[in-house]
């Protein structure tokens, strides 16, 4: 295998150690004389020590969840939108202001946050278990000041949240959105916004049972009237028992 | 490759500024996600990375300067620093999310540009045919001779050096592809 052809292909095994000494011997006085080969061999020789980082059984990579690419797009036409946004500010709608707020419509829970939409005006859904109180604190990438106390009592209609919220003031269009969430999933349990200062008092309530998700979470939301998950995670709690 | 995605990047605020952002979106949504989740080691967090990442590559495309790298040079760049944040909020308190133990060794051990490397190369290795992942795994992993392989697998001694050569080449390609130039 002398020949400039026969060597190169035994390279790849040359530079993994897996020739004979005696082929191992034969390569190395080829590489000695030629010079194509040496550089041939000079593309290959740092390659073991970097496959040193790979796990070759690992299997392959988690793919994220379509919704992401949804979220990342709804996020792009956010971003391409907002410096077009320069007309009046959208009043708050006056349900926003009260101190009870209902849950919006999410697009991800529809159907199930009507449903709570009707006990909660109903007014009178019973309660099946009372006071678990959640503490959720900043997320990453969220501001170190956000924490909120979450106390959730279970109602034969899915769950009411008494959130007492201390977040960083809002832009005007914004509103704080919290959310029980899954791996799979998530479902909004209603926006709401803060006062002056930073304060929030308000009580929620949504189809979802606390003991279906693993986290409850506040993202802060560019569009109040967009019922996607568009903004950032602001904090986050553990939901596990 | 590079270029295409320098063009999409321009093309962000055009009229196909959507197709553009879808298109990053899936030549390294995935990737980007993969790597999140490996670091960090939780779903919902790689999530809110990768939205972050894009976040970020939204606001400031205008600011890439490919005199400076490669689109994947720089979203990575990003991705380092995304993650990093994220990593500082989880370090200055108790995890309060779910957090799945990793495998064998401690991820936040490793140090970000490590593990930023470690990941390309498990994106390139895994790139590569199975026919190329397999000579590999059998010739360095395992550490056969290709003697030994060509037993085990009944392949002729001379395929067995031939596809080690290829396979090697094809990973330096990847590799060179990625910009990560050994």
């Amino acid at each position: 295998m002398s020949s400039c052809e026969g060597i190169r292909l035994a390279l790849g095994s040359y530079a993994i150690g897996g020739l004979d000494a005696e082929e191992a011997a034969e390569v190395e006085a080829h590489l000695r004389r030629c010079a194509d080969c040496r550089r041939a061999y000079g593309q290959l020789a740092p390659l073991p020590e970097l496959l040193a980082l790979v796990d070759p059984d690992r299997s392959a990579a988690p793919a994220p969840a379509s919704r992401l690419e949804d979220a990342v797009l709804a996020g792009f036409a956010a971003q391409r939108d907002a410096p077009a946004t320069t007309g009046p500010r959208r009043r708050t709608p006056q349900w926003r202001t009260g101190r009870w707020r209902i849950a919006v419509p999410s697009a991800v829970a529809g159907a199930l946050a009507a449903v709570a939409l009707l006990a909660v005006t109903g007014g009178l859904s019973s309660r099946v278990d009372e006071g678990r109180i959640v503490s959720l604190a900043a997320a990453g990438g969220g501001p170190g000041s956000a924490s909120a106390q979450a106390r959730l009592a279970g109602t034969e209609a899915g769950t009411e949240v008494e959130l007492d919220a201390r977040l960083p003031p809002l832009r005007p269009g914004e509103v704080y959105e919290l959310w029980f969430v899954r791996r799979d999933g998530r479902v909004s349990a209603g926006t709401f916004t803060v006062g002056a200062d930073g304060r929030a008092d308000v009580r929620l309530a949504t189809a979802a049972r606390a003991d279906a998700y693993e986290r409850m979470g506040i993202t802060r939301e560019p569009d109040g009237l967009d019922p996607a998950r568009n903004g950032p995670s602001v904090a986050v709690g553990t939901l596990a028992s | 490759m590079t270029s295409g995605d320098e063009a999409l990047l321009r093309d962000l605020h055009t009229r196909r500024g959507e197709d553009a952002a879808r298109s990053l979106y899936r030549t390294y949504g995935g990737e980007l996600y993969g790597f999140a989740f490996n670091r960090l080691g939780d779903r919902g967090l790689a999530e809110e990375v990768v939205q972050e990442i894009f976040t970020r590559v939204w606001r400031n495309a205008d600011g890439f300067d490919p005199a400076r790298g490669s689109v994947r040079t720089w979203l990575y760049g990003i991705a380092r620093n995304a993650v990093i944040d994220v990593e500082r909020h989880r370090s200055r308190r108790p995890p309060l999310v779910s957090f799945e133990p990793a495998e064998e060794d401690d991820p936040v051990a490793d140090p970000i540009e490590q593990a930023l490397l470690r990941w390309q190369l498990q994106t390139a290795f895994e790139r590569l045919t199975p026919d190329h992942r397999e000579i590999l795994r059998l010739g360095y992993f395992a550490g056969l001779s290709v003697k030994e392989i060509a037993e085990v697998t009944g392949l002729a001694p001379g395929t067995v050096k031939s596809r080690t050569y290829y396979a090697m080449q094809s990973l330096r390609l990847a590799l060179d592809e990625m910009e990560l130039r050994p």
